[in-house]
């Protein structure tokens, strides 16, 4: 056939276009038939009505209804694999199969691997220690500030830093790891490589490509789906050694990871935050249940097994609030209050009051967003 | 038809992006042209608008880290309000849920008719000036009757540099103070505190505010 001129690559890279063929069906698919034949099958609708049970499907065969089959072959008459393919080599996309020699081995060993990895940059720098720090979109002053710390320290001590390139923690983390010249940071993302979500995060995807590596497990053109983030999380749980929840509201995408990470056997660590915090209510819970404690980044390399540094705590900086500034300082909590609730604990005028925090949050005491005023602990201004 | 009076929107963030543009231009310029066919019709506009919101799409954005909007829908709410309507209002205010101790137990608020009392005084001080209220103040009037103390106009500067605040922005901060001043009775080169309640009441709304991230 002609159409063997294209690698099994570009049959999966198709195959994984249609709607409707997710990891769990690839997988299932891959491992009855050759990716050409089953392309072709796919096409002219003759696919088995039921795939037998394979090793990784834990024992059940795939049922493949009529509906479904007809849904994919009208789906697979839109894709050109070939042209397909190429606009993948010409994109620069990395491509892998789970049978590939150099897959990296904690995904291709995992019950629920990707049948296929693209990627944005070099895939070698996958191979050192790998630690995720995840969290909530949300995030406060507090958690953005301690995911940057981590990030940082972490990549400084040769730790790949690895999460989603979400808004919030999963951005600061990001960030933090490409502020210094560290290991390279390694981002795992729920949509094709050249479908930049959240755009606000265009530059920082870049950097990451440059830096590291973007990993994922969809083709291109493949929007972001909202399922396909709590399955990009398995895999961010799958490559790391340990898992950091810097921050995470009582529900949140966050605390799947911490599940997938469980599962998988590896250690969990929570950002212990105010119980009064409804930003900090996940990680508050995942302590409750046992997972580790992190106190400092110390705490997430003893949980790699490395000898921490003990760091001493960095001596107060910041100029000492003195009068009205103190006053003010005092009356905040260690969460995110409006500035009316000030006014009223305080009983000073707010014009004086919103000079106080300017100057507090000048002095990095404080940080103010929309209103809200939050307090900033030791070593969080940067 | 809200020529003189008061135009309130409920729910603006449910508005179509056109219709909220279109209040712009009467905004701006007091009249209102209308085009049909062959005819043009200038109508007076001047009038005082008053939006309400919720702060995201699912009304829980009040409290940071409580919204459970997804990116998207807080994108289109952004996309509906643009930048340049928000910063023609002058006062932006955040209202928070009443903490139920202070519904209860607060003392006596004050009354209304001393608090209209106080509107008229500085409405008069504005008329004194030839305006009817100090929205209307044109730049020469505005520093010519409202020096800034160095203080004041130190704050205003930075709030420019870090871009909190536009050149626009600017001028409408300027003339809440003068107003705050005006509602205190207070004479004189208007300080930093009139300046930063003023700012105050120009708060980002929180949709607007993006990533913390840069």
């Amino acid at each position: 056939m002609v159409k063997s001129r294209i690698p099994d690559e570009a049959w999966v890279t198709a195959l994984s276009r249609v709607p409707g063929i997710g990891p769990a069906r690839l997988r299932a698919l891959l491992a009855s038939d050759e990716p050409a034949s089953l392309w072709r099958s796919v096409c002219n609708g003759s696919l088995p009505k039921e795939l037998p049970p394979d090793a990784s499907s834990g024992g059940a065969g795939l049922r493949l209804p009529q509906a479904l089959r007809d849904q994919w072959r009208f789906a697979a008459r839109t894709i050109d694999p070939e042209a397909y393919w190429n606009a993948h080599v010409e994109a620069g996309i990395g491509v892998m199969l789970r049978w590939s020699p150099s897959f990296p081995e904690e995904l291709a060993n995992d019950d629920d691997a990707p049948a296929i990895l693209f990627w944005l940059g070099d895939i070698d720098r996958l191979a050192g220690t790998r630690v995720a720090i995840v969290g909530t979109r949300r995030a406060s002053r507090y958690g953005i500030d301690v995911a940057n710390e981590f990030a940082r320290e972490l990549s400084l001590a040769g730790v790949s830093v690895v999460s989603g390139l979400a808004l919030g923690i999963d951005g600061a983390a990001h960030a933090g790891a490409l502020a210094v010249e560290g290991a390279p940071p390694i981002a795992v993302v729920g949509s094709g490589l050249d479908r930049v979500y959240p755009r606000a995060h265009r530059s920082l995807w870049r950097a990451v490509a440059e830096r590291g590596v973007v990993l994922s497990e969809y083709p291109l053109g493949s929007s972001a789906v909202a399922w396909q983030f709590p399955a990009r999380n398995r895999i961010i749980a799958a490559l790391s050694d340990v898992v950091v929840v810097v921050e995470s509201q009582s529900t949140g995408g966050a605390l799947g990871t911490a599940v997938e990470a469980a599962r998988r056997g590896r250690t969990v660590l929570a950002v212990p935050g105010p119980i009064t915090a409804p930003s900090s209510a996940g990680t508050n819970q995942l302590l409750f249940d046992g997972c580790g404690p992190v106190r400092d980044v110390g705490d997430v390399l003893l949980a790699l097994g490395r000898e921490p540094e003990r760091r001493r705590v960095a001596a107060e900086q910041r100029p000492t609030p003195i009068g009205t500034a103190k006053d003010v300082l005092d009356a905040l909590p260690w969460q995110a209050i409006p500035v009316e609730q000030v006014l009223s604990t305080t009983g000073l005028e707010l014009g004086l009051v919103m000079l106080v925090l300017e100057q507090l949050e000048n002095d990095g005491w404080v940080s103010q967003r929309s209103g809200w005023i939050e307090r900033i602990g030791r070593g969080g201004a940067r | 038809m809200a020529h003189g009076g008061v135009l309130f929107l409920d729910e603006m963030g449910e508005f179509s992006a056109v219709v909220l543009d279109s209040l712009r231009q009467p905004l701006e310029e007091g009249v209102i042209r209308l085009a049909r066919a062959e005819t043009r019709v200038e109508l007076p506009a001047r009038f005082l608008l008053i939006g309400a919101m919720n702060p995201c799409p699912c009304g829980e954005g009040v409290v940071p880290a409580a919204c459970r909007c997804s990116d998207r829908a807080l994108e289109r709410y952004r996309r509906r309000l643009s930048g340049p309507l928000l910063d023609r209002f002058d006062l932006r205010i955040d209202v928070h849920r009443p903490d139920p101790r202070q519904l209860l137990g607060g003392g006596p608020a004050e009354s209304s008719a001393v608090v209209a009392d106080r509107v008229r005084n500085a409405r008069c001080r504005a008329v004194e000036r030839g305006v009817r209220c100090n929205a209307e103040l044109s730049s020469s009037a505005l520093e010519h009757s409202s020096p800034l103390e160095t203080n004041a106009s130190a704050l205003i500067e930075r709030s420019l540099e870090s871009g909190r605040l536009s050149a626009r922005g600017m001028r409408r901060v300027w003339r809440v103070a003068r107003t705050i001043a005006d509602l205190e009775g207070y004479e004189g080169a208007l300080t930093a505190e009139h300046v930063a309640s003023a700012l105050h009441l120009r708060t980002d709304p929180a949709f607007l505010v993006r990533s913390l991230v840069k």
